[in-house]
């Protein structure tokens, strides 16, 4: 069992943690991963130059930590692998690798889904978009706390 | 270690209100004459869009029993423009590092952190 919860300030490459996680996983049968991009636009259509994300001196890797341990407590996954950026990120960019190695894919998969409902909206980080009409701060969705809450 | 304008301006609306610990109003700026020895500062920590709002960090005085509950109230009545995310359930109140319920009471040595919510991904 391997477990990976990094925060990266400069840059995240998506294929260099995959591989990562490849190469950790030999001898299990399935490696989901998930790709988070920051988006051109807004909500409300506004282009978006870039997304601001900051993190808090402490709270930010505990959480990281604790989203990434209870994913390998709860499934049945052999290794788990969280990347996520801070700093000011391009539309376009990554933002986000999540990633989860099984013998077999339903755990993969549902690992790397809990994963990702947990990061929107418990990872602690303070996001905003910046693009031609100013700032703008990104919270969680009532959808997104629903997201979360189906996992109990 | 705060000494910009708003912080007068926290100041002045606190001192012109009428507390009193009698009517649990113990988070101020007052000058209590009768107990100077019990008064401290306390110092708070902002993050995301209270940061924005109200700069990093702040400090004020507090009395013994001051709650963070009344904290929120004070902070929302001199920042307007953040209220609604200063009484949110969803803003949580840090002591430590150790989330705290809005009944925490403070200790001398706190440092109190208002995390908007939070959002990754």
């Amino acid at each position: 069992m391997t477990i990976v919860a990094r925060l990266e300030e400069v840059e995240l490459r998506p294929e260099q943690e995959l591989a990562a996680l490849l190469k950790q996983a030999l001898g299990d049968g399935a490696i989901v991963s998930f790709v988070g991009v920051a988006r051109p636009d807004s909500r409300s259509g506004q282009a978006i130059d870039r997304l601001v994300v900051e993190p808090h001196p402490s709270l930010t890797q505990r959480s990281l930590d604790e989203i990434a341990v209870a994913a390998s407590d709860r499934f049945d996954v052999s290794h788990v692998r969280i990347v996520h950026r801070c700093g000011e990120i391009g539309a376009g960019e990554p933002i986000v690798f999540a990633g989860a190695a099984s013998p077999h894919r339903r755990a993969a998969f549902e690992a790397a889904d809990y994963l990702m409902d947990r990061l929107k909206s418990e990872a602690v980080f303070w996001k905003r978009e910046v693009g031609g009409a100013g700032s703008n701060w990104i919270e969680p969705t009532e959808a997104d706390y629903a997201d979360r809450d189906r996992w109990g | 270690v705060f000494e910009s304008p708003k912080r007068h301006r926290l100041h002045h609306v606190f001192a012109m209100q009428s507390l009193s610990p009698v009517d649990g109003n113990v988070c101020d700026d007052e000058t209590d004459t009768d107990k100077p020895q019990s008064r401290w500062r306390v110092r708070i920590l902002f993050y995301g869009r209270l940061a924005e709002a109200i700069g990093p960090e702040l400090e004020v005085n507090a009395l013994p029993g001051c709650s963070v509950a009344e904290l929120r109230n004070r902070l929302g009545a001199e920042y307007p423009q953040v209220e609604d995310v200063l009484r949110s359930k969803r803003a949580r109140a840090c002591v430590g590092d150790t989330l705290v319920r809005d009944d925490y009471q403070l200790a001398t040595a706190d440092v109190v952190e208002f995390l908007p919510p939070v959002s990754g991904g």
